[in-house]
């Protein structure tokens, strides 16, 4: 139950040479979605962990924020465009309020206790939605235009998630445009390198802060609520991202940035290849364990710019 | 150590032992109420499990987000054990451990390693993928349903059953171990895990094995929260996957933070108390977890030391400096 | 030589942090490396510490090559150093310090068991190191509640507890007050005079360094620029140049 983020149905038995070759185009297809996916939520957990030194524990349960959000939103007779944009604003609030009310209490302590502050979050907000109805799973149906499957000769793809990966790959390289040309983005990078230096340059930490929080979560919130026709939506739903996610942010090095866009698809493709011919239970050991040797050779991620503090 | 000796711990020695003694004869005032005694259980294993990890954090400060993983490992090991070989504890408990300590002594080697971020991120993925050979194995394990028809154990051929023998010999496990433990915190190993804790670059200068002094920590606390899960299960003749789920890791986290890090008795009864409290509040209360979550946040925002820390900052007051505890 | 590097390098992406350095400590000498910020010295004592490998070269002590290990096993074989920023257990009182340091010589730090003789015998050598050091009276202090000085002075006791043969002093007087600046001083002479150690010192305070040290070290741009005796550095054009740029009168 855990990780099965079956992309793509079960048991894809490959007969024939030919079929053989299909499947894993396929699954390479799927693998760059669920790449797609995690890079887009990956990528809130580094700017967090890069900016405040924090590893948010509660970022899958803002992922399932977004999602249920987002389909709530839809089934109260909104449009899935508009359930597509308010959840991630919503979520993003919430991740102000959080970093403002909570995060900000605790800056200056030890590093165990931002651990065990943003589990303790991630408790809670998960206890809200149990209490909001996120015990049930909840569809998202996809908009009309996209609900049809895209035909390539023999390869097929539904047409909803050949969207997911455009929007989370557009998404992405907005952040990444806005982080090297804005005056944001420079601050960002500033205290990213060196926190201290940062402080120098005259960084106002806490709204920098409080600015990175909140779009860590929304853009946690908008992979959840694009995510949600896929995997739907419910309360636990960003456990098995979040897991995997981790994983991401590990293998590219904690708190690079170019790590991560490369490992998010590495990610994605061993577990949608693992999911294809192992199983989903097995893929997750398969890739736990290509990380632990990682972890022995390169301890800091594939460009070896993982923090070492 | 001249620590130990300098301590005021007089008036706590007798408290302590009168408490032990307490705990040991409450069967016989529960008698009537079957109900509280299995409760009374299942508090002594949450209080071994506590006092499991505290001896990894504790000691050196590394923060296990997945200690559940080696809870629930112990649990299936053991289960399978007496399902498969034979139903008796002597056989299948020591086994359990040794299984436990193997696998926790393989992957410390390189857990330990990493800065303490990584290692919690790579506790919680690895009680993942314990959770996930639950069901790769499920032809053995139940997969979701979980283990079911353990057999009755023995002890030594002696059959255990009575709610009132179980009660015993998981309070004689839980004594056994904070005895051990508070032993080990004399000791010169228990002393140089502190050093690790407080600073762990000095400790590697003064010539201390630091990565070697975690390893040991981590291989002991995964064996005894591994005997904690195969008690358990015998205890309880089933086991479910959800014991390793990363609430139940925030649970045992729980337990420790609440009763203060590092203190040993803090968190045993941090973990007794809250399974009382947790029992009688999710039956009044739906939004358990909100609670939950809620009073985490609160504790490691205004009370990082925990109650026992709190308790301590009072005791001082009355008894003068001690130094029950390492500041963190 | 109680300690030797040959050819020693270590880089950090494209600089050239330690660049092929070769260097001797004779025994029982009070040796200084100076060089302006970013000139290596920092990196060249993580280096013989064995907190960082080197890309090349040779790192020798007492005869036996010692590149590549861990700061652990030198201090076992006597080589230990102090730290820029106080190094020290802040929550164990200062005895106790001291005899963590000395369990860790003995190798008892993982032993589940310490006689009751045992324990009194360490924490005497222990107060022993700690009067020396000029603490005598602090002993059951928490660390953390000494002045600075007193908790620096601390952190050389911790040192000593290894009974090390040299020991490396990162910057041992800065941050200091002019009071505790002159006890260091002190310390660092009485190290070599009456405990027969060698010592490594890297210090930015000229007028010191030149007072204290029996040889000089001048680092620039991760090499060596000159190397000799204080009165030698003193007149060397080179080291004026690059760094001393004559602005010392002492």
């Amino acid at each position: 139950m855990l990780i099965s983020l079956t992309l793509k149905g079960r048991a894809l038995g490959a007969e024939g040479p030919g079929e053989g070759i299909v499947l894993a185009l396929s699954l390479a297809l799927n693998g760059l979605v669920l790449g797609s996916i995690l890079l887009l939520f990956s990528l809130g957990l580094t700017l967090i962990y890069g900016v405040g030194r924090i590893v948010n524990f509660a970022h899958g349960a803002l992922f399932s924020a977004g999602a249920l959000a987002g389909a709530w939103i839809a089934s109260s007779g909104h449009s899935f465009w508009i359930a597509l944009v308010a959840a991630p604003l919503l979520i993003g609030a919430v991740g102000l309020v959080l970093d403002w009310a909570v995060l900000a209490r605790i800056r200056d302590r030890p590093m165990v206790d931002s651990l065990l502050l943003t589990f303790g979050l991630a408790l809670l907000i998960t206890g809200v939605l149990y209490q909001m109805g996120g015990r049930n799973l909840t569809m998202l149906q996809p908009p009309q235009g996209l609900r049809g499957t895209l035909t390539l000769g023999t390869l097929s793809l539904p047409t909803y998630r050949i969207f997911v990966s455009a929007l989370a790959v557009a998404a992405v390289a907005a952040l990444l445009f806005f982080l090297k040309n804005s005056n944001w983005g420079l601050r960002i990078r500033a205290a990213n390198d060196d926190p201290e230096m940062g402080a120098c340059l005259g960084i106002d930490r806490e709204s920098l802060m409080h600015s990175v929080v909140a779009l860590g979560a929304a853009l946690a919130a908008l992979a959840g609520v694009a995510a949600a026709p896929i995997f739907t939506a419910y309360a636990t739903v960003g456990d098995k991202i979040l897991i995997l996610a981790f994983m991401t942010v590990i293998l590219g090095g904690l708190g690079s940035l170019r790590g991560a866009v490369v490992a998010a698809y590495v990610v994605g493709m061993i577990i949608v290849f693992g999911e294809g011919y192992l199983g989903g239970q097995v893929a997750l050991m398969l890739l736990f364990g290509m990380m632990m040797a990682m972890l022995i050779r390169w301890p800091r991620g594939f460009f070896g710019e993982g923090r070492t503090e | 150590m001249p620590l130990v000796v300098r301590r005021p711990v007089r008036p706590l020695h007798i408290l302590g032992w009168v408490s032990v003694l307490v705990g040991a004869l409450l069967p016989f005032a529960l008698g009537s109420q079957p109900f509280v005694l299995q409760l009374a259980s299942q508090a002594i294993v949450a209080a071994t499990l506590a006092l499991s990890l505290d001896l990894l954090t504790g000691n050196t400060g590394l923060l296990s987000f997945g200690h559940a993983g080696w809870y629930g490992l112990g649990g299936y090991i053991a289960g399978l054990g007496a399902k498969f070989v034979a139903p008796e504890m002597f056989l299948v408990l020591p086994l359990t451990m040794i299984v436990v300590a193997v696998v926790a002594w393989l992957t410390g080697l390189i857990l330990v390693r990493q800065i303490g971020k990584t290692f919690a991120i790579l506790t919680l993925a690895l009680s993942q993928i314990f959770y996930s050979l639950i069901f790769v194995a499920s032809a053995w394990t139940g997969g979701e349903d979980g283990l079911q028809g353990i057999p009755v154990p023995t002890l030594a051929g002696l059959s255990i059953a009575a709610p009132t023998a179980w009660y015993w010999l998981l309070y004689f496990v839980l004594i056994a171990s904070l005895l051990l433990a508070l032993y080990l915190r004399r000791t010169p190993l228990g002393q140089a895990w502190l050093a690790v804790k407080s600073n762990p670059e000095r400790s590697l200068f003064v010539g201390i094995p630091v990565v070697r002094l975690k390893l040991i920590a981590y291989v002991l606390s995964a064996t005894l929260a591994a005997l904690a899960g195969g008690l358990f299960t015998l205890f309880n003749g089933a086991v479910s996957p959800d014991t390793m789920s990363w609430l139940e890791s925030g649970n045992i986290l729980m337990y420790v933070v609440l009763g203060g890090v590092g203190t040993l008795i803090g968190p045993v009864i941090g973990g007794a108390a809250f399974t009382f409290a947790a029992q009688y509040i999710s039956s009044l209360t739906d939004a358990w977890l909100i609670y939950f979550g809620g009073l985490f946040v609160v504790i490691v925002i205004f009370a990082p030391d925990g109650l026992f820390g709190l308790a301590s900052v009072f005791w001082r007051r009355l008894f003068g400096p001690s130094r029950g505890q390492v500041a963190r | 030589m109680i300690l030797q590097t040959q050819g020693l390098s270590r880089r950090f992406g494209g600089l050239k942090a330690v660049d092929d350095v070769s260097f001797a400590v004779a025994e029982h000498t009070v040796q200084s490396i100076i060089g302006p910020n970013g000139a290596g010295k920092t990196t060249f004592f993580n280096l013989v510490t064995g907190a960082l490998s080197p890309d090349a070269g040779r790192i020798l002590f007492r005869g036996r090559d010692v590149t590549g290990f861990g700061p652990d096993r030198l201090a076992e074989m006597g080589l230990v150093r102090t730290f820029q920023r106080t190094s020290i257990f802040r929550d164990f009182t200062v005895a106790e310090n001291v005899s963590l340091a000395i369990r860790s010589r003995e190798r008892r730090n993982q032993s589940l068991f310490l006689s009751r003789a045992d324990e009194e015998r360490i924490d005497t050598e222990a107060c022993a190191i700690v009067a020396e050091v000029g603490l005598a009276g602090s002993e059951r202090t928490i660390a953390n509640n000494l002045s600075h000085g007193a908790q620096r002075a601390l952190d050389v006791a911790i040192g000593l507890a290894g009974h090390p043969r040299l020991i490396l002093m990162d910057e041992p007087l800065a941050g200091m007050s002019q009071g505790d600046r002159a006890s260091i001083a002190t310390l660092i002479v009485r190290l070599r005079e009456e405990m027969g150690l060698t010592v490594v010192l890297v210090e930015h305070d000229i007028g010191m360094v030149m007072r204290l040290s029996d040889r000089i070290t001048v680092f620039h741009h991760g090499r060596v620029i000159a190397a000799g005796p204080p009165a030698e550095i003193r007149e060397d054009a080179a080291v004026r140049s690059a760094y001393l740029r004559g602005s010392f009168a002492a």
